[in-house]
């Protein structure tokens, strides 16, 4: 038996980063072994040694749990074929729900923590909000006949568990990916996909990994001791750290699908040029929205059976979207939230947002923010602190304000705030597309890599360097 | 090839500087890198020199500049290379390196460790002359209204002012023998506000954070910075004390030149944890103080004890733990002479019963939230020594 403390050692990987596309270990070492692994490899063996390395990767970062992706290979694959192969509509409902039964199971078991033999670890295992999705999605898609079962469970196995989509998504369908299992690699898809991954890690390193400096920052001080203009600027900073760290993330997933020849859904389309929540959400996690829309919305009747069953749909794909999130509080209340506004709209508001331009960005540049912090402060009673601070009218100041603080912040964040505002906007892309052969945009690129690589030599290497009190 | 090129330019200006990276990384271990630690996860083979350039090393830069800074790094000691000065861009230094500018912050503690974060140091260099020479101002405003502060920490130091109101009362007859005898334990008082007047706060960001959250940046003048540490308190060329004329900012020794104060305060060492050892770091702790002291003749000289961390880091960091603090706190009391110089511990009123700072008080484990700096200010109150 091997010991993957041997593989580990013979690769000098420290586990938990080769599935985290943003480190060293990652660039350096397992995408190039990978590209051209899949490179050399005749194209009948691409699938097969994209999922072998899939499988090691995901061996390294999660060891204990790779029975549980053979299991759910194994009761997903067989359950899609027996709906595929019976005739009988309540046999084959019954194999679907027993499906949706074992995979959402297995995702509540984990997130409520209720295996003991997980207990002690406390965070889910990786990637598995994705991959159940996943399955489900390839069960339903069978049983409505849009895809027909799958007989290799290998092929399945690599639509399931690739290791571009493995930690963080993009959300994929099997229709778009079993028609991809041919090798597909050249070097304008590798530059293509180099190209989304430098945007991605400088989205992540440059942008999220330092705006987010801000919201530590204001964690240290405490909620109850901001003043207004700072707890602003706070819920502004999460908003952009969260956009560009998940943003970048799935970029960077895209680029490395791309430099293996597939072409992987865009999950983000500039969510934040949005002018309602209603656009917001059809831009923002783009494949997550279509998985609950088309899986959960539809399915319920969608807004075909009236007003009021229209909004008992949304609230469930909003509760349903809360719980995904995570398992706090904070997180139905955030899918509560986002459920009023969104029913609000549907009813009345989308139709006066249409016509008023400039108040519908300010509608969303200030309730974005406030729907975020909901999301980013899992205790409720410090979450309610922090909107005493945003909403200064709520309540009175506990604590220690220091008035001055949004000076010093706005100093020394000014310049990330304009980046963050001009990145989260359309403009850019559309001019590189209009120049995207220029030599400068390489150039740009290439610098921005090294800046990137420059930021995380120092972050990781170093332990004394970074700690300073 | 041209061709080539034009099909994957990134690809390849990438892969050409990857190279370029990596011969100069692994021609530089040999001279200019060769005392740039080796990486303790995976590092790609261009690491060296870009760590290099964070440290001010550049691969043009002579190997004599990268040497002596690393030399210097090392940190047993008051760090005064020679060859420091003979090297052109070797100024940035030390400094710039513990402190990072650009710190992620989301996974390590060094939030704080942001540029331009520290500096909080006197606006009022200038206009402070109004008390210098008179070492023992302070001594008058020993006032009975500081029992309102003492109300504020009693929740966590009730044995604390009990004790304090026993000895307070025989202060004003038995004052001069705390002065005269060394051996007896100090008689501390408390006092309010007003006792900062004169008074100096020398620290990293914990004393950063007594400035900006402490209310008392009004009264008490702060030499502090983040990161600050005590190799290089005294002559560290970075902003540390603003002042209003032409030349901008001087160093902690420059001001301590200038201006007199009636009481210092220092806390410093938890930077210092991953450099040298309890020994080195008490020896150079004394030399500061000896520095000090005759600059400040006149001065109380207080020594707080290096600040706890919280539990969570206490159980999982190798360096930065509280068995480490007090290993470096023990040469600090040796320090103290309980005439001039007083060991204030205040770990007594900000940890709980495990010894670890209080986790409801603190995020990051490390730095008090904004709204605790108060117990630490009136914990100083109440442990004022007061000079006839």
């Amino acid at each position: 038996m091997i010991d993957r403390n041997d593989v580990i050692a013979v690769f000098s990987l420290p586990n938990q980063n080769v599935l985290v596309f943003h480190s060293l270990e990652f660039i350096f070492r397992i995408l190039p072994i990978c590209l051209l692994l899949c490179a050399l490899m005749p194209g009948t063996g691409f699938s097969g040694i994209l999922l072998l390395g899939s499988l090691l990767l995901y061996w390294m970062a999660e060891p204990s749990l790779i029975w549980l992706l053979l299991a759910v290979l194994f009761v997903n694959y067989m359950l899609a074929w027996w709906i595929g192969c019976c005739e009988r509509k309540g046999l084959r409902r019954f194999f679907l729900a027993l499906s949706v039964l074992c995979d959402f199971g297995l995702l509540f078991g984990f997130k409520c923590a209720a295996f003991p033999f997980w207990k002690e670890n406390g965070a889910m295992p990786l990637g598995i909000s994705f991959y159940i999705f996943r399955a489900v999605s390839y069960v339903a898609d069978v049983y409505t006949g849009q895809s027909s079962p799958e007989l290799s469970p290998f092929k399945l196995a690599v639509y399931l568990y690739m290791f571009p989509v493995m930690a963080s998504g993009p959300i994929t369908r099997y229709g778009q990916i079993s028609v991809q299992l041919e090798k597909n690699m050249s070097l304008s898809n590798l530059e293509k996909g180099l190209r989304l991954f430098i945007t991605g890690l400088a989205s992540k390193v440059l942008i999220a990994d330092r705006i987010g400096i801000l919201w530590h920052e204001i964690q240290v001080i405490g909620f109850e001791s901001i003043s207004t203009p700072l707890a602003w600027m706070g819920a502004f900073a999460y908003t952009l750290m969260l956009y560009f760290d998940f943003s970048g993330y799935s970029l960077m997933a895209v680029g490395v699908g791309r430099m293996l020849g597939l072409t992987l859904p865009e999950n983000f389309h500039y969510p934040y040029a949005a002018r309602s929540f209603t656009q917001f959400w059809r831009r923002w996690h783009i494949t997550l929205g279509a998985w609950f829309r088309d899986y959960v919305y539809i399915p319920l009747g969608g807004s075909r059976k009236g007003r009021a069953r229209t909004c008992l749909n949304l609230l469930a794909v909003w509760l349903f979207t809360g719980i995904w999130h995570g398992n706090g509080w904070n997180y139905l209340l955030w899918g509560l939230l986002l459920w009023l506004l969104l029913t609000a709209e549907k009813l009345f508001l989308s139709r006066w947002l249409e016509k008023h331009r400039i108040l519908s960005r300010l509608y969303m540049l200030i309730l974005v923010p406030v729907t975020w912090i909901v999301f980013a402060i899992t205790d409720l009673k410090e979450l309610a602190v922090y909107f005493t601070r945003l909403f200064p009218i709520f309540g009175v100041a506990q604590g220690t304000v220091n008035g001055g603080d949004y000076i010093k912040y706005g100093k020394m964040f000014w310049l990330l705030f304009l980046f963050g505002w001009l990145f989260s906007q359309p403009w850019m892309e559309r001019w590189y597309q209009r120049t995207k052969q220029n030599l400068l945009w390489s150039v740009s690129l290439l610098v921005v890599f090294w800046i990137c690589i420059y930021y995380l030599v120092n972050t990781a290497s170093n332990p004394f360097l970074y700690f300073s009190f | 090839m041209k061709k080539l090129f034009q099909r994957c330019p990134v690809f390849l200006l990438i892969l050409i500087t990857f190279v370029l990276f990596g011969g100069i990384s692994v021609r530089g271990e040999q001279s200019v890198y060769r005392n740039i630690p080796a990486a303790t996860g995976y590092a790609p083979v261009c690491a060296p020199m870009f760590k290099g350039i964070h440290e001010g090393i550049y691969p043009w830069s002579s190997v004599d500049c990268g040497l002596a800074k690393r030399e210097n790094e090392s940190g047993a000691g008051l760090l005064k290379a020679a060859a420091v000065s003979a090297c052109d861009d070797c100024d940035s230094l030390r400094a710039d390196m513990v402190l990072d500018h650009e710190s992620p912050g989301a996974d390590s503690v060094s939030g704080n460790g942001v540029d331009g974060f520290g500096s909080v140091s006197g606006n009022r260099v200038d206009g402070f002359g109004s008390v210098s020479g008179n070492g023992v101002g302070g001594s008058g405003s020993v006032s009975e209204n500081s029992a309102d502060g003492l109300g504020n920490v009693s929740g966590n130091d009730g044995k604390e002012s009990d004790s304090l109101s026993g000895p307070s009362e025989n202060v004003s007859g038995g004052q001069n023998n705390v002065l005269d005898s060394v051996t007896e334990a100090p008689v501390f008082r408390s006092v309010g506000e007003d006792y900062f007047d004169d008074a100096l706060f020398i620290g990293d960001s914990r004393t950063v954070g007594l400035f900006e959250y402490g209310r008392i940046e009004d009264r008490a003048q702060f030499y502090a910075q983040t990161s600050l540490m005590i190799y290089e308190v005294m002559e560290n060329p970075k902003a540390i004390v603003e002042t209003d004329d032409e030349r901008g900012s001087i160093t902690v020794e420059e001001a301590l030149s200038e201006h007199q104060f009636g009481k210092i305060y220092i806390m410093l060492g938890l930077n210092e944890m991953g450099f040298g050892t309890p020994e080195s770091f008490g020896k150079a702790y004394g030399a500061v103080i000896n520095r000090i002291r005759q600059l400040q003749p006149d001065a109380v000289i207080y020594i707080q004890s290096i600040m706890h961390v919280a539990d969570e880091k206490n159980r999982t960091d190798p360096v930065y733990n509280n068995t480490n603090i007090d290993l470096r706190n023990q040469p600090l009391k040796q320090l103290a002479d309980n005439q001039n110089i007083f060991y204030l511990d205040v770990n007594e009123v900000l940890c709980d019963e495990t010894g670890c700072l209080n986790s409801e008080w603190t995020f990051d484990q490390v730095h008090l939230k904004a709204a605790y700096y108060q117990i630490w200010k009136e914990f100083l109150l109440n442990h004022a020594i007061v000079r006839q």
